[in-house]
């Protein structure tokens, strides 16, 4: 059963590299990605005895091997979730109705997870801890062992959890929530990062202080096999068999967990979202009571609904919430005292309007049939886009300008911030507006697929030039501040005002070229963004 | 317009302006690449008839009604509703047309009273006009209880009728439902038939494409068949009929070969 298996996730491959070049191109990216990964872990695990010849036995090295055999583990658990609908070899419910036993299925959804980018580069990034850590005799035996046992702690985990959460996956809200953990754990990965790169820089000082909260390392038991390596190392030849044991049952605990999660999974199905988040049903309910209520005010309620509601949307949302919070983090870190720092909020208008602006039609999708459909001029649909690009841009920026001008006491400058961030906001509205009509790149149904596109390399050519042209617009603004800030303050005010009317002025003409160019076009620019993305 | 659009016109039929049709299509062609979808599709469609465009997969059928709603360019041809040419006029034609496509995407991270809203006010309705009709067609399409549940939520059937809701709420003249009854429930569908009869009762026209043949016979006044993007038959129902049922009649005008005995003996004859 395995090899069917095996065929099967093959043959799958196989055909998605026929099918398109994308795909082609995806396999190659991921190839590339998984082989820099897998070099990366080697020369971390590799490290400590590279860097320090008792590397491989002081403490350092070993938080070192846990954090990474840590990182690996949840990476696992999470990120074949991420993928989930994408890989039918990943959903046992495809397999339902085939005439399999409980252990026909594991051993094939275990055979087919071993196939693919993911685990060769796991399995080469691993061997670096036997350059790391095994010594010459028994010990080295048992870094080997814990090598596999991690190998198999992280496919087995990832099997379980997958199958255990197939059924809330595949509701929408479970795959919304999901949304959420992606950009968690990109973040998370960044800091762990971080971390890795700091014990690095340590491993020449076995007294080196432990972070507080080290201790957590172990909880996993990916954990225990990283001190199963650590231990074989120093020679600890006790201490490595007792944490390898403990590793491995792991290992047959989630795998017993697992085969016995299949057939519940077959089975059941997670009852659908049908509750609903606005009490009133009222598309301008509040807080989007005033908003006017016609087409600019319907296209504007629905996309700041969208921004809240829809997984991608929301998770970019919550990166545009960095923007007061870098206006917080000037301050705590910067150690600035002008008050004039406070203009810096105006900045995060630029980083706002450019998510939010880039490509507003290929976000609508399919769905942009509705205002094909009904005539109009799609002048006026840009338009309520680009409210609420102001509306939530304009919050974001001021929620900035009140951190650093609570913390600066610049309050005299909020003002001039405020206007300064709609200048902002509206140039590179309007270079979005032009580029959305210019280069529309359809995206993906998947809510859980944060990341793919299918953005050619003319859009993306198209994104790189809007963002040079974004600079050259603000390049006279950011002239007359800088100039009236270095010479006579005073002279920001009107500066600053004379940027607003040019703001908006490029606004207007970047709403009229945009207009212009979609005018007439609007069956082409549907059939573009209305293309269903290939899942890769 | 541009330059390509008008290398095609075709100008409409000559007549008298009380026997202009509601639908009228001349010359309609598109080709995806190699494949031709529709090949010069000749139609009139009459005022306040109930016309059923049937034909089997791939006849061509989604790809005429996107040319005849101004979703999809015709590489040649032209389509006029009520005398409005679709591709030369577009916003004048859309005014008088609803739309519920086949593949059904609908911004559907709003909630079924916000989308009716939002679809109202895109259609240039005055707000308290949107207002009321919201929560009459949600009530009369027995969405009332979803109107505050986002569609993505909704199960198929009630995406199809929050679409015609929103096909419906700027009460538009001629309707263009490509595939109406599908997964939707009986008593749903019946609901749905009486509104769209009360349409036709009206003066309103209805284009629809469907698969279920009963259904067809049963509403419409007249039928066209369409096969590899050709159509075959045009005509009163009756007539296209000939004393048969329409399943039967569509079976022998697209020439589909009935399951032979002699295939797949094996058939029901395993034992495990």
């Amino acid at each position: 059963m395995a090899r069917h298996f095996l065929r099967l996730k093959l043959r799958l491959i196989g055909n998605g590299l026929r099918a398109s070049w994308q795909r082609r191109l995806g396999l190659l990216f991921g190839a590339l990605y998984g082989l820099s990964f897998a070099a990366v872990c080697f020369f971390v695990l590799a490290l400590p005895r590279l860097v320090s010849k008792n590397g491989h036995s002081n403490r350092v090295g070993a938080a070192l091997v846990a954090l990474v055999f840590d990182a690996m583990f949840i990476g696992w658990l999470l990120i074949p979730l991420l993928g989930f609908g994408n890989d039918e070899t990943l959903d046992p419910i495809r397999l339902a109705l085939l005439p399999l036993t409980r252990r026909q299925l594991a051993t094939g959804l275990f055979a087919a997870s071993c196939v693919g980018v993911a685990p060769i580069a796991m399995l080469l990034g691993l061997s670096g801890a036997i350059v790391g850590f095994a010594p010459v005799g028994p010990g080295a035996v048992l870094v080997v062992a814990a090598l596999a046992v991690q190998l198999s702690l992280c496919i087995v985990g990832s099997r379980f959890v997958t199958t255990a959460l197939s059924g809330i996956l595949r509701s929408r809200k479970g795959r919304d929530v999901l949304g959420f953990v992606g950009v968690l754990f990109g973040a998370v990965a960044g800091l762990g990062g971080q971390v890795i790169g700091h014990l690095g820089g340590h491993l020449r000082h076995p007294g080196h202080r432990l972070p507080a909260g080290s201790g957590a390392l172990y909880w996993l038991p990916s954990g225990w096999a990283a001190r199963a390596v650590a231990r074989a190392g120093s020679g600890d030849i006790a201490a490595a068999v007792l944490n390898l044991v403990l590793a491995a049952a792991a290992v047959v605990l989630l795998a017993w967990l697992w085969v016995n999660r299949i057939e519940a999974a077959l089975t059941t199905r997670e009852a659908g979202g049908k509750k609903a988040d606005n009490k009133s049903g009222d598309l301008f309910a509040r807080p989007l009571a005033f908003l006017p209520r016609n087409r600019t005010g319907a296209m504007a309620a629905k996309e700041m609904r969208y921004h809240w509601r829809e997984p991608r949307r929301r998770a970019g949302l919550m990166v545009l919430l960095g923007t007061p919070v870098a206006g917080l983090a000037v301050l705590l870190f910067g150690k600035v005292s002008d008050p004039a720092v406070v203009l810096l909020a105006a900045a995060g208008g630029l980083l706002i309007a450019q998510q939010m602006t880039t490509n507003q039609f290929g976000l609508d999708g399919a769905a942009l049939w509705m205002n094909v459909a009904s005539g109009g001029d799609p002048a006026v649909d840009l338009r309520g886009k680009n409210l609420a690009t102001g509306v939530i841009g304009l919050g974001m920026v001021a929620a900035a300008t009140v951190a650093l001008a609570a913390g600066t006491g610049g309050w005299l400058y909020a003002p001039l911030a405020l206007v300064l961030g709609a200048t902002v906001l509206g140039i590179a509205t309007a270079v979005g507006n032009v580029v959305s009509v210019l280069a529309p790149v359809p995206v993906p149904d998947s809510p859980t697929n944060l990341w793919q596109n299918n953005a050619g390399c003319l859009p993306v050519l198209v994104q790189m030039l809007g963002m040079a042209v974004t600079g050259l617009l603000l390049a006279p603004v950011g002239v007359a501040v800088a100039v009236s800030l270095a010479t006579w303050r005073p002279a920001l005010v009107p500066a600053v005002l004379a940027s607003g009317a040019y703001g908006y002025l490029v606004w207007r003409q970047g709403l009229k070229v945009a207009a212009r160019r979609i005018r007439g076009r609007e069956p082409e620019l549907l059939s573009i963004v209305g293309r269903r993305a290939e899942a890769t | 317009m541009s330059d390509t659009e008008s290398e095609h016109l075709v100008a409409e039929p000559e007549r008298p302006a009380g026997e202009r049709p509601a639908v009228s299509v001349r010359g309609l062609r598109k080709a995806f690449g190699a494949k031709v979808a529709v090949q010069g599709l000749d139609l009139d469609v009459p005022h306040g008839c109930f016309f059923g465009l049937v034909g089997p997969n791939g006849a061509g059928k989604t790809t005429s009604l996107s040319m005849m709603t101004g979703l999809l360019r015709p590489d040649a041809g032209s389509a006029w509703v009520k005398g409005v040419d679709v591709w030369w006029d577009p916003v004048r034609a859309k005014a008088s047309i609803g739309v519920l496509p086949e593949d059904l995407r609908l911004f559907e991270r709003l909630t079924g009273s916000e989308l009716l809203t939002f679809s109202g006010l895109l259609r240039g309705l005055p707000s308290d006009v949107v207002k009321e009709r919201v929560p009459e067609l949600l009530d009369v399409l027995g969405l009332t209880e979803a109107a505050k549940v986002m569609v993505v939520d909704y199960s198929h059937g009630m995406r199809k009728k929050i679409g015609l809701a929103s096909a419906l709420i700027h009460a538009p003249t001629v309707l263009f439902l490509d595939e109406p009854f599908e997964a939707v429930d009986p008593v749903s569908a019946r609901s749905i038939r009486a509104l769209l009869e009360r349409h036709t009762d009206g003066g309103g026209t209805v284009v629809f494409s469907s698969h279920v043949m009963e259904l067809v016979e049963r509403l419409c006044d007249r039928v066209a068949v369409m096969h590899q993007g050709r159509l075959v038959i045009e005509g009163p129902t009756a007539a296209v009929r000939r004393g048969k049922t329409l399943e039967e009649a569509f079976v022998e005008l697209v020439g589909e070969r009935d399951a032979s005995t002699k295939e797949l003996r094996w058939l029901g004859t395993s034992s495990g």
